[in-house]
């Protein structure tokens, strides 16, 4: 229990205890939020020390309640529009982030030699098919040509879709 | 043959190296990148925990008050789902800086690799290679060549691609510093809340227990105690007993609040000095990468564990 409580006695002096708090709420709604908090604490604080609990009492402890309610749902109110309002600064951000990530991926793969890599396999998986086409001029049945020859038009359109892309 | 293959080599190897030996020591990234996925964690352990306390403070507060509680409490989760958004782009681009750093240091691996992928497309075309020794040894050589090459590349890579991030970062974190801010106002609102409904709820039985000890420090107060004084405490200490049904109740419902609200903020906090943590290594690693040095993450390590510890006794609340 706090001393601020302490002696207060009788409903005229908890009723002027409640109008002093009640000046600094107001003055607290136009001011920060650690000023709100203290206000809105001291409000809540007076709903428990107030006593006895008789009807007047209880209509105070009901204002109190309502001042220190709204003291906290402004800074509510407030804080979340602060934070909406930065939202699309953010999404913004993270956009340039996934970009960032995006060069430096590309950086790595470069590294790693990837387009490389890639064209020599390529390379190495269309010498290995149009060695079957040629194959199956020779010995292959009609069944087999056809397929042997649409698998090498596929590579060919592989390997030209490869060199566009890969420079 | 042998040494006739390779001997155009012999200078330009020796060449290579001495201008790159020394030029590019790459740090570890890697426990760069884990902070900053456990800094995700941190930053949507704190947005669950502000959202979940204003979702319990509309449940607590009147009818009349709820329907705007809830609806901020709402507006909350959707804008704070960009910050979880944007700490997401944050691990894909720690992860690209480890992976810049990764293919610096097995630049020997690739150049072996290709060097394999290279071998099967001469057989397949019929061009004949040198004996496998020659062919064992150009590889080895060009393996360690590329290894260099690889660790500049990565380094000048780095480098590039930290200096361009830096104001982004230096952005992002006060960006996520003063979100903090809002998110720990939050919470001690919507605190603030709660404990006003359960003053309310509890009016009576405060006002009564307020009452006794009040009388009861009043009693031990006197210089004296009389036998109906003496009487009159031990009523008071009976009239203590027999509350104790709803007391404790009363009581743990304090307590769970008061401990809940305390873990909150302190996730918050840690959270907020976890980002500013993450910036300043950030610039620190410019920095290592520049000058060839290692780079200190100790603080952003111990920032991030800090918040993951919180999160987990919030949990076991």
């Amino acid at each position: 229990m706090s001393d601020e409580w302490e002696g207060i006695k009788g409903h005229k002096q908890w009723k002027a205890k409640l109008e002093e708090l009640l000046a600094e709420a107001e003055s607290a709604a136009r001011g920060d939020d650690a000023k709100r908090f203290a206000v809105s604490r001291r409000l809540t604080d007076f709903i428990l020390n107030s006593w006895p609990n008789d009807k007047a009492i209880k209509a105070m402890d009901e204002i109190a309640k309502c001042s220190a309610q709204n003291l906290l749902l402004q800074t509510v109110d407030e804080r979340v529009r602060e934070i909406a309002g930065r939202t699309a600064e953010l999404r913004q951000l993270a956009k340039e982030f996934q970009d960032l990530a995006d060069a430096a991926n590309a950086s790595a793969s470069a590294i790693r030699l990837e387009k490389a890599h890639r064209v020599a396999r390529t390379l190495t998986d269309s010498v290995h098919i149009l060695k079957d086409f040629r194959a199956s001029l020779d010995t292959g049945s009609d069944a087999d040509l056809l397929r042997n020859v649409e698998k090498a038009m596929d590579t060919i359109q592989k390997l030209r879709t490869l060199v566009e892309r890969e420079g | 043959m042998h040494k006739r293959f390779l001997k155009p080599f012999a200078g330009l190897v020796a060449g290579l190296v001495a201008v790159l030996a020394g030029c590019a020591t790459l740090p570890d990234v890697a426990p760069y990148r884990d902070a900053t996925v456990q800094l995700r964690s941190s930053v949507l352990a704190s947005g669950n925990a502000v959202g979940a306390e204003l979702r319990n403070a509309a449940l607590a507060v009147g009818d009349k008050a709820r329907p705007g509680l809830e609806e901020r409490a709402q507006d909350f989760s959707e804008n704070w789902k960009a910050r979880v958004e944007s700490v997401d782009a944050l691990v894909a681009y720690a992860q690209a800086l480890a992976d810049i750093t990764k293919a610096g240091k097995e630049g020997a691996d690739t150049a072996r690799s290709l060097a394999g992928a290279l071998t099967q497309l001469a057989g397949g075309v019929g061009i004949a290679l040198p004996p496998a020794g020659a062919v064992a040894t150009v590889t080895d050589t060009a393996a360690f060549v590329y290894a260099q090459v690889a660790a500049v590349k990565a380094s000048r890579s780095l480098e590039e691609a930290l200096v361009a991030a830096q104001p982004a970062v230096n952005e992002i974190a006060a960006k996520l510093g003063k979100d903090m801010d809002a998110s720990l106002a939050l919470v001690d609102a919507a605190y603030g809340l709660q404990r006003l409904a359960l003053a309310d709820k509890y009016n009576q039985e405060m006002g009564f227990l307020n009452a006794l000890e009040r009388e009861r420090r009043k009693l031990y107060g006197q210089a004296q105690l009389s036998r109906e004084d003496e009487k009159r405490l031990k009523e008071i200490g009976e009239l203590f007993d027999s509350t104790r049904s709803w007391r404790e109740p009363m009581q743990a419902a304090f307590v769970r609040l008061e401990e809940r609200y305390e873990v909150e903020r302190e996730i918050i906090v840690a959270t907020k000095a976890a980002v500013s943590e993450w910036a300043a290594a950030h610039r620190g690693l410019a920095v290592a990468v520049r000058d060839g040095r290692t780079i200190n993450v100790e603080g952003l390590i111990q920032a991030t564990l800090e918040a993951r510890e919180l999160v987990r006794r919030l949990r076991a609340i």
